[in-house]
Parts: structure tokens; sequence; C-alpha cells
């Protein structure tokens, strides 16, 4: 049981700053998502509460214990790796063992909490297999069995779906959501992937170029994105932004016009998400009115993109929706599912 | 790839194989089923007015004639392979029966030549095998973790007895170990004992012949490790730092399993090279204490008599030992190949 504190955490390598004056309090039990794009600094984060890398300045405090100085070991974490790291001249058994064979825990108990961990992930039959001779989603199994085994304050995960195909991405990621509810152990976990983030976590940290963008609930950050790169990396696809002119509650830009807005005139970036808008039935009135740039069959729904304010903008349709390339075609957007974002700050505006 | 293919793209290196490695070995082995012929002696009786004497010469016409028509010798089986000089055995059999025990028997086997040269030249190659295995391992440790500006020069330093020529650096550790040397004073210090001296001992002197052996040979074990020491997958290594591993047992239970194929790897190859142990024997001056099978084939080529059928038999008798050291990697490679089929 461990509540994670981290006081202006930073990571410098010479003049290139890695992650930039973290600052955020994780309560115990949570389970909280890092996300954000290649290099922005997540897995460092995450690797300066392991231990591995040294924090450049700030301070990490693990329940009520400052570990900046603290060995990996000695900070009573696990983690689990992209790659599994595990050790492949051992057997199953032997690599979920290692932890405790290692820490010099009672040998008398080492079989019990290896088959429980083992039973947990559903590893019962290949204890006595090599990792080379098991799947991805097998060894990744395993990595998690070996992490629980020692039943640590805290669990560290750093894309450890990555290296999975499609669809045992998903049964994994269920189970790791359902162990982390069966173990209450405060986790955190680094992805890339916006819908692993938004599936998983309790709270998300959004990062760019080690600066938070934004903290937030799933929700939180789905519904009132922070910022243009908060709205442009979250959903699928990510939302539509327009740049474009505010003057008495009318957005204008080109093929666009949206009335009933409330904010600041001047430029402005209007954001919408494709799910909430749709097609209107006729192009006259409709608040873009501009030809198809290209239609997409997704099978749940048709997607329309059309060129409106300087960007490509998607809708989607009812799934039996067509339409021919360069056609005209009118979307609805209602004033009430906008977002206006700062031109040059990308900073929401709120109303 | 098409056989017929692989005949043509191998023929040359087979070719290339055939000629400068496989026949030799048969000359070799040929050469030692021969020993030279012995002179044609010829009787005369001189009869003279005080009676008859008989005189016996050596026909050289009809030496030079029996040469001539078979150069390798006369044929002699495995009488060489058998005599005192290689395996003797009826030296070993008497040895066997007249001494009432194992240390007696092994005392006097010790005084035929060819075991006195195995001896030291298995001691030699078990001792110094595993000894610059582990010392190349520690070198590549701890090169390894230095950092990145210091490593260059390290590793020039470390690989300065693998540079310097065997025989002067044999002699160089010679000139340092003999009783007027640095060393050999300090030992003769420390040992408390003025006439201690490498020439006169003859376990200081396989103590040096060790130790040269080690140091000569660990660079290369060193290097192979350091390189293999890049390849270390570091996730696996930072699972064991939080896992809990301390830097040896992240040592013992990763680094050292991720290494076992170059250990193999280094084993073989100085196995068969410390079996071949010749320089620091005549670096050091040492026949008198120590004598390995490399050293008695140079010694019967040498001299006014070149003893060419002794130093094959023995130069056979090295290649069926190298071959022996190696049967265990041999065969499981042969193991591992037919697992693979």
């Amino acid at each position: 049981m461990a509540e994670i504190q981290l006081k202006n955490v930073c990571k410098r390598w010479g003049s290139f700053i890695g992650v930039d004056n973290f600052d955020l309090t994780i309560a115990d039990r949570e389970f909280l998502v890092l996300l954000g794009p290649s290099g922005c600094g997540k897995t460092t984060t995450m690797r300066m509460i392991a231990g591995l890398e040294d924090a450049t300045d700030g301070e990490i405090v693990i329940g009520d214990r400052v570990v900046n100085d603290l060995d990996p070991k000695d900070r009573d974490i696990a983690m689990v790796f992209q790659s599994y790291g595990l050790y492949p001249n051992m057997n199953v058994y032997e690599n979920i063992r290692f932890p405790l064979k290692v820490r010099k825990v009672d040998p008398a108990t080492h079989n019990e909490r290896v088959m429980r961990a083992a039973a947990m992930v559903e590893l019962e039959e290949f204890l006595h297999r090599k990792p080379a001779e098991l799947s991805g989603g097998q060894r990744q199994r395993v990595a998690l069995a070996r992490a629980i085994v020692r039943e640590p304050n805290v669990f560290l995960m750093d894309e450890p779906l990555s290296n999975l195909d499609a669809k045992l991405r998903v049964s994994t990621r269920a189970q790791i959501k359902n162990l982390q509810h069966e173990l209450k152990v405060t986790t955190i976990y680094v992805t890339h992937d916006q819908i692993e983030a938004m599936t998983l976590a309790d709270r998300v940290v959004v990062m760019k170029r080690g600066v938070i963008q934004q903290v937030g609930t799933p929700t939180e950050i789905y519904d009132r994105p922070a910022n243009t790169f908060v709205a442009g990396f979250i959903g699928s696809p990510a939302m539509n932004l327009m740049d474009g002119t505010l003057a008495g509650g009318v957005f204008t830009a080109s093929n666009v016009r949206i009335e009933g807005l409330s904010g600041p005139d001047g430029p402005v970036t209007l954001g919408f998400r494709a799910e909430d808008a749709s097609v209107s039935a006729s192009a006259d009135g409709a608040e873009i009115s501009a030809p198809v740039y290209t239609m997409e069959l997704l099978g749940d729904a048709t997607m329309i993109t059309v060129r409106a304010g300087g960007a490509m903008v998607s809708v989607k349709a009812h799934k039996d929706y067509r339409i021919e390339i360069d056609e005209t075609v009118g979307l609805s957007v209602p004033a009430h599912i906008c977002h206006l974002f700062h031109k040059d700050t990308g900073a929401r505006l709120e109303a | 790839m098409k056989h017929r293919t692989f005949f043509w793209f191998f023929l040359p290196t087979g070719l290339a194989m055939l000629i400068f490695i496989a026949a030799p070995i048969v000359s070799v082995v040929m050469q030692s089923f021969f020993v030279p012929h012995e002179a044609v002696l010829v009787e005369t009786e001189n009869c003279g007015p005080f009676g008859c004497t008989k005189s016996v010469t050596i026909d050289q016409e009809a030496t030079e004639q029996l040469r001539a028509n078979n150069p390798l010798g006369r044929f002699a089986g495995l009488d060489i392979y058998l005599d005192r000089g290689h395996l003797a055995v009826s030296e070993v059999a008497e040895a066997w029966r007249e001494t009432d025990s194992l240390g007696a028997f092994f005392s006097d086997i010790g005084d035929l030549p060819f075991y006195r040269a195995l001896a030291f030249t298995l001691t030699y190659t078990f001792v110094v095998t595993p000894l610059l295995i582990a010392l190349g391992f520690a070198i590549a440790l701890a090169v390894n973790s230095l950092t990145q500006r210091l490593k260059g020069v390290v590793i020039f330093f470390s690989l300065l007895p693998m540079i310097v020529t065997p025989l002067v650096g044999s002699l160089i550790l010679f000139w340092m170990i003999d009783s007027r040397g640095v060393l050999g004073t300090l030992i003769q210090y420390l040992a408390d004992d003025p006439g201690l001296s490498l020439k006169a001992s003859t376990s200081l002197m396989w103590g040096a012949l060790i130790t040269y052996g080690v140091w000569h040979s660990a660079p290369f074990a060193f290097v192979v490790f350091y390189a293999g020491l890049q390849t270390v997958p570091q996730d696996t290594l930072e699972s064991a730092r939080i896992d809990g591993a301390s830097r040896w047992q992240q040592v013992w239970y990763v680094i050292v399993p991720h290494l076992m194929p170059l250990v193999t790897f280094v084993a073989l190859i100085q196995l068969m090279d410390n079996f071949r142990v010749f320089e620091p024997i005549v670096g050091f001056n040492a026949a008198a204490h120590a004598t390995s099978l490399s050293w008695i084939i140079f010694n019967d080529l040498g001299g006014e008599t070149r003893q060419l059928s002794a130093a094959a038999t023995t130069s056979v008798l090295t290649i069926l030992g190298v071959a022996i050291l190696l049967s265990p990697v041999l065969v499981r490679t042969w193991r591992d190949f037919k697992g693979k089929a």
C-alpha cells in the first residue's frame, strides 16, 4: 500500500531536458497511465520511479520514504518491460521464483507463492518450459507473474502490450485491469496507445516533450481536452481542429460557419469530435459545406472527410450512408459540441 | 543450395584444405610408421700371413641405393609408437609389475620422456584454461563498467600481453623471475630462502610457466567476453536489478548464462592452444623442469640427427590428444546438428 509523490522531478542530460518539473501525487491503489508520443519523457519518468534512472532534480516519495538514493531493489516495486526481460536460461517456474530467491524469502513458501502467481495469469501448464518456447503473450504473462509473486507496493509497466498482436493485446489488457483490481496495488502504466490509456486508467497523464499537458480521468481528458495537443492525441480519429476567426459568437473559416459560440473575438482554433457531428440533409445551411475529399467504410460507420478551415475534417455518418468523392456535402456541427482553443498557445478557452 | 552448386562453390576451399591440411597430416602419419634404413653392412675377410680377420664396413653405395628406392625408410608398424621414447608400453608394464604403490608407479612413469611431457602439458592445459577464462571475464567486467573516456586506454593495456611476441614476453618474465630479477628477489625475500631460484625449482618453474600462460592468453578471453558483454539484454539486467539481485547475482544469473556460448568457444580454442604449449618452455629455458609434446617434436627435429620418424609419431599423438580433448564439444555439435536435421 503506497502513495507515490513526485515533487518537481526533473531529468536533464546536458542541455537536453527529458522530464521537466514533473509534479504529481499518485494515490494509493490508483491505476495511473502516462500517455504521450515517443520521446515525451513518460518512460524516463517511470524509470526514475523505478530507480533505473537518477532524477536530476526533485524528490520521489514512495509511501513515506524518499527513495531518490535507494537502489531499485530497495524501493519495493515490480516492473514489467516491453520486451519482457525474462531470464532465457531459466524455465517459467524459476523465472517467477527469481525475486523470492534473490531476496532470500523463506524457501518453504516459494512453491505456494509461485503457484498462486502462475494461477492468476493462467500459466500452470507451462511451468517447465523455457521462455523461448512460449508465445509473446505467454512471455508477458510470465513477466506479470514474476511481478506479482513478491506482492510489491507498486507496479510499474512499461508498454507491456506493445510487442503483442492486436487480438492478444485486448485480452492481456483485460487481464492486467483485472489483476490490478484484485491485488489493489498502486500501478503506473506507460503507453503511447490512447485506447489502452482510456480502458485501463483511473487517471491519465498526457505528456509532451517532458511536460505534463493534462491530468485527469479518461472522461475528462476525452470530453474537456486542456489544449490542442491533448485534443489531437486522444480519440480515434483525433479531434478535428480548424483555424478560423471568431467574431460575435460566429466562427468562420473556409467552407465553415458556426453560430452560437461564446468566446473572445479574434483568431481561434475550433475543435469537435467526428462522432459528435453528423451529416445534414442538405448542404445549404449546414455549418460545414464542402466537396467530399474521401469516404471510408469502417463497418460500424462511414467516415466522410472534407477540407475545411485549413485542415482535413472527418465526420462519422451512418454505416449505410454513401456519397461520391467531390460531391458537395453538408456537415452539421452544432455549437454545443465545439471546443475553442487559443490559436497560438493551443490552450483551451473556457466559455 | 543445390548439391551441384554447392560442390562448385566449395571446390576451391576443399582443394586447398586437402592440399595444405589433409595431405600433410597423411604424410606425417605415414612417416610415423617407418624408421630410417639401417646402413647396409658388408663383411669382408682379409687373409694375411697372420691368419684371417673379418671386418665389417658400410657399403655406401648399397645404402644410398636402398634409401633412394624407399625414401620413407623401413616399415616399422607401430614400433615407434610403442618404443621408450613414446608410449613405452613395455616400460610401463614393467613399472606396473615392479612397483607396489601408485605413487612409485607414477614416479617411475614420470621418468619416461613422453609421459613427463604429457604430465606437464595436461597440467598446463587444465590449469591455465580455466584461470585465463576467469581472469579474462573479470577484466571484461571491470573494463565494461569504466567510463567511456578511460575504456580505450585500458583496453589497449589489457591487450598488450597478446600483442607482445610470446617469446619476448616469456623472456621478459623469465628475467624478472630469475634469481637476480625483481620478482625473483621478491620471492626469495618472501619465502625467506636466499637459495630459491627459478632455474633450480621445478614447482617454481611450473608456477612461472602457468602464470605466463594465463598472462599471455587472458587478453584473448577478455576481447571475446567484452564483445559479448555489449550484447547482454539491458532489460533482463534491469529486471534482475528490480527483482532484487545484487551485482554478483546479476553477473551469475544474467551475464554468465548469456556469455556461456562464448565461454565454450574460448575454452575450445584455448584447450587446443595450451595443449600445444611451446614458446614459454623455450623462453624460460625450462626443459630441465618441464617439457611439452611440442617441445619433444622440436627437440627431435633439432640437433645433428633429425629424427623425423620420432617427431612424426609425437605429432600424431599430439593430434590424437587434441582430438580427445575436443571430443565432448564435437559430439555435442554433432548432436545439435542431428537434432536440427
